[in-house]
């Protein structure tokens, strides 16, 4: 037992990354569709996100406990990016089936990001899609850290006809460097609630409706005797100043929306999932405001309005015994635009498409050895008009990307990971690059003590990099999953 | 059918939750105002014809929300501008008349709002303005960057535009920040009676208004620093006021600073026991021949020389009478070591808004 604790301890030391999420697929290079995973199935949970599956997807009693750590750093950014991001995440995920009374699921994190030298700008995503910012004048670094909590129940209602809920908190502190020291202050509220109905043990279809509720509450205020001067942005070139000794605004995002999903499962050699969605969310930059006649009150500087919808389709095979087929399908649609209140002008319109269909296939060599390979190819479209800053882009993309995995059982219970990726973006519309080429390398373990807990480390290092350019972007990290069944 | 009840009611909720407020998709888009500028000055009328010039590469000030841009004019005295946000602008030409650089040209339109996709089309004629008097040409208040609350080093630079000596003797230094509890502000007409209310610093040079003692030479300055000592010993980012040209002294304070070597305005009001401090960002400076010196009834507008206001934003309204200065000057922030100039020396077209700027740091005795 001793050995085990030392092994366990010794993980956790050399853990460095971020996304607790699904460590068995991250290790072999983030394959999905082409292999069989207990955290990547088609079904209206793990696809849709839909919380009534819940019941069904999760029967065993587990408890998650998922440090991790992920660095970014590079010059090959937008304007407004930190030069480097470091974040350090330590969570909890643990699921209690409860027989008839249902399934819960309770989540905990504590972050700390730190994001280093960020260009004036004082919002945590100055790239959300809409065109206002908040800035001062210098370059510093911001800290967040907070918790976020979730908690997910689900319970037959009916006879095959589930109900599902789940909440989701999370809280960032934030505060720069250097002037004008602005603190943070992000909050996020968020709820889905989800229907399942099992139409036969072979078909399925799930319903879900979702709230989010976010505010980013940003104050500069001079610590020192100089008084903060702020440029409220409006678009890229023009801003409008502000300056007191405390300056502040208040960025409020409320969303809604709806999503739907089929799963089907023919035999115990097919798995197909199919999920849409639709979400429209509506922002509003509010500032005090006041003049010599009228007192403090909240004025809305700016509006901005997001429409997004998805549909994500996903198909298994298993063509021979040992061969495994695997292809997938999505499109999204993001459409955002951003007015003058005041003067209901439009400033900023900016519209995204993409489509992209994957194949893949894995094969299991021996007892041992598992390999897989995936392609995928990306169309993506980008309209954006900049009205107010007179200038408008157009851009289409085809983009490429090679996933390929491999898990080797060296001894019993203990694997070993390793995957690749290399992909082709000739027209990055988020950073702006041209003939983008990234490479991600993974390396992960997973261990198994009986039935007592699993541990799997992973390790991923990828560079995006345009091409005769001396820029790029790299990032480091490593996750880290001890999976605990009885506690 | 109770599995089909609440299906229904589900979705009911789900298409009532999705269908929640949106606004409209505004039909006009910003950024598409034009502003076409013809920029003329009047020479003279002869014969009933009155013959216009074009100013030629002129600047022009372009001011709005989103602060002040400076552009020309090209050879034919035009300037085109497009791709401009809708707001609010007061635009000003000016340029050194071409064979006196004693006349300033200035023409200026104030708050005209020019919209999206429209031509804001305008002929501007300039007028001569003769620099022919004393004005306040700087005013440094900010204070220099510190972390000790010091602003001692602030001072006021007065310009001599004219060709001959002027006398300062007699004449009257005031802060005006007084007239808020129901009044129209600092610096208005309060009552309609011809005067500027809210003096609440007096300081006065020596004599008495029309003797000749203390003369102002022609294009010079004059600084009048509320303490005339190398501030630099104390903040080293200050300034070195030892060489003041007049030093603000009130003798009815206990512990003023006083410069032997400089020479003073003495305060006029014996309930004000401190220096001659004015506010970091926001106030109004008024300079008068002194003629008038009942400072509680007002000060009468025909005796005031100039009279210039600055405001930390640009959404406060101005209070300083329009007859004395039709805007504001917008300040920089405090303890930033900012100073605010006239753009051209003593060039004063009674609009404050567009005849000043903020410099990056002061610069006493010289533009």
């Amino acid at each position: 037992m001793k050995k085990v604790f030392f092994f366990v301890a010794l993980l956790l030391l050399v853990s460095t990354f971020v996304t607790a999420q699904v460590s068995r697929t991250s290790g072999m290079g983030g394959v999905t569709y082409s292999i069989k995973d207990i955290d990547h199935s088609f079904d209206p949970y793990d696809l849709g996100k839909n919380p009534a599956w819940l019941a069904l997807d999760e029967t065993e009693t587990w408890l998650r406990i998922l440090p991790s750590i992920d660095y970014s750093n590079g010059n090959y950014k937008k304007y407004y990016d930190p030069q480097s991001v470091t974040n350090y995440n330590l969570g909890f995920r643990g699921v209690k089936p409860l027989g008839v009374d249902g399934t819960f699921l309770g989540e905990t994190y504590y972050s700390y990001e730190m994001r280093r030298d960020i260009n004036r700008s004082l919002k945590y995503d100055t790239y959300g899609g809409e065109a206002f910012f908040m800035a001062d004048t210098t370059q510093g670094t911001f800290r967040y850290n907070g918790p976020s909590i979730k908690f997910m129940y689900s319970f037959e209602l009916f006879p095959d006809l589930y109900l599902g809920a789940s909440v989701n908190y999370r809280i960032l502190d934030g505060l720069k460097n250097v002037y004008s020291r602005a603190t943070v202050l992000y909050r996020e509220v968020g709820g889905t609630v989800g229907l399942a109905y099992r139409l036969s043990p072979e078909f399925s279809i799930g319903l879900t409706g979702v709230l989010s509720d976010d505010q980013e509450k940003i104050e500069a205020k001079s610590e020192d005797l100089t008084e903060v001067e702020i440029f409220n942005f409006r678009g890229e070139t023009y801003s409008v100043r502000k300056r007191s000794s405390s300056v502040n605004q208040t960025i409020r995002k409320k969303g809604r929306g709806i999503g739907t999903q089929l799963y089907y499962t023919p035999d115990e050699k097919s798995e197909y999932g199919l999920h849409a969605d639709l979400f429209n969310s509506d922002e509003d930059i509010l500032i005090p405001y006041s003049t010599s006649t009228q007192s403090f009150e909240e004025y809305s500087e700016g509006y901005a309005s997001f429409q997004n919808y998805n549909i994500l389709f996903r198909g298994r095979y298993e063509l021979l015994k040992d061969l495994l087929l695997g292809g997938s399908f999505e499109i999204h649609h993001r459409n955002s635009w951003s007015k003058n209140p005041a003067r209901d002008l439009l400033l900023w319109e900016w519209k995204v498409n993409s489509w992209n269909v994957g194949i893949g296939a894995s094969y299991q060599f021996d007892q041992n050895l598992l390999l897989s390979l995936e392609y995928e190819f990306e169309k993506v479209t980008s309209d954006s008009s900049k009205y107010i800053d007179s200038r408008s882009a157009n851009f289409a993309s085809n983009n490429h990307l090679i996933r390929t995995g491999i898990e080797q059982e060296i001894f019993d219970n203990l694997f070993a990971r390793a995957g690749f990726n290399y992909g082709i973006i000739p027209e990055d519309i988020l950073s702006g690059g041209k003939d983008v080429n990234y490479y991600v390398v993974t390396l992960g373990t997973g261990l198994k003590f009986n039935n007592s807990f699993d541990v799997d480390l992973t390790f991923v290092y990828n560079s995006y990099q345009p091409k005769n350019e001396n820029i790029k972007r790299t990032r480091f990290g490593s996750f880290l999953t001890v999976k605990l069944f009885s506690f | 059918m109770v599995n089909r009840k609440v299906s229904l009611l589900a979705f009911a909720i789900l298409t009532i939750i999705l269908t929640g407020c949106t606004e409209k998709l505004p039909t006009t888009y910003d950024g598409d105002a034009k502003i076409e500028l013809m920029a003329v000055w009047d020479t003279s009328t002869v014969e009933g014809i009155t013959t216009y010039i074009p100013l030629k590469n002129a600047k022009v000030i372009l001011s709005s929300e989103y602060g002040i841009s400076v552009r020309t004019t090209d050879e034919n005295g035009k300037m085109l501008i497009s791709g401009l946000p809708s707001s609010t602008y007061s635009i000003s030409v000016r340029m050194p008349h071409p064979l006196d650089e004693n006349i300033l040209l200035v023409g200026s339109v104030r708050d005209r709002e020019i919209t999206t996709g429209k031509v804001f089309t305008d002929t501007v004629i300039a007028k001569p303005i003769s620099s022919t008097g004393i004005s306040i040409n700087e005013i440094y208040a900010s204070g220099p960057v510190n972390s000790i609350f010091y602003f001692y080093d602030q001072f006021i630079e007065l310009y001599n535009a004219s060709d001959s000596v002027k006398y300062v003797d007699g004449m009257l230094v005031m802060r005006v920040s007084g007239n808020n509890e129901g009044g129209k502000g600092p610096g208005a007409d309060e009552g309609d009676d011809g005067d500027i209310d809210g003096v609440t610093y007096a300081f006065k040079f020596p004599g008495n208004p029309g003797e000749h003692n203390y003369p102002f030479y022609p294009k010079t300055f004059l600084i009048l620093a509320q303490d005339a000592v190398n501030h630099k010993n104390t903040v080293s980012a200050s300034i070195d006021l030892s060489n003041a040209s007049w030093e603000f002294y009130n003798q009815f304070s206990a512990n003023d600073i006083d410069n032997p070597n400089v020479p003073n305005l003495i305060n006029v009001r014996a309930d004000k026991t401190v220096d001659f401090m004015i506010n970091l960002s926001s106030d109004v400076i008024v300079v008068s021949s002194g003629v008038d010196s009942n400072w509680v009834d007002g000060i009468d507008i025909s005796t005031v020389i100039d009279g210039v206001e600055y405001q930390s934003s640009l959404t406060v309204s101005k209070t300083i009478d329009n007859r004395v200065d039709r805007g504001f000057v917008l300040s920089p922030p405090k303890y930033g070591g900012q100073s605010m100039q006239r753009r051209e020396p003593g060039a004063d077209a009674n609009d404050a808004t567009l005849d000043w700027e903020i410099i990056p740091k002061p610069t006493p005795g010289y533009q």
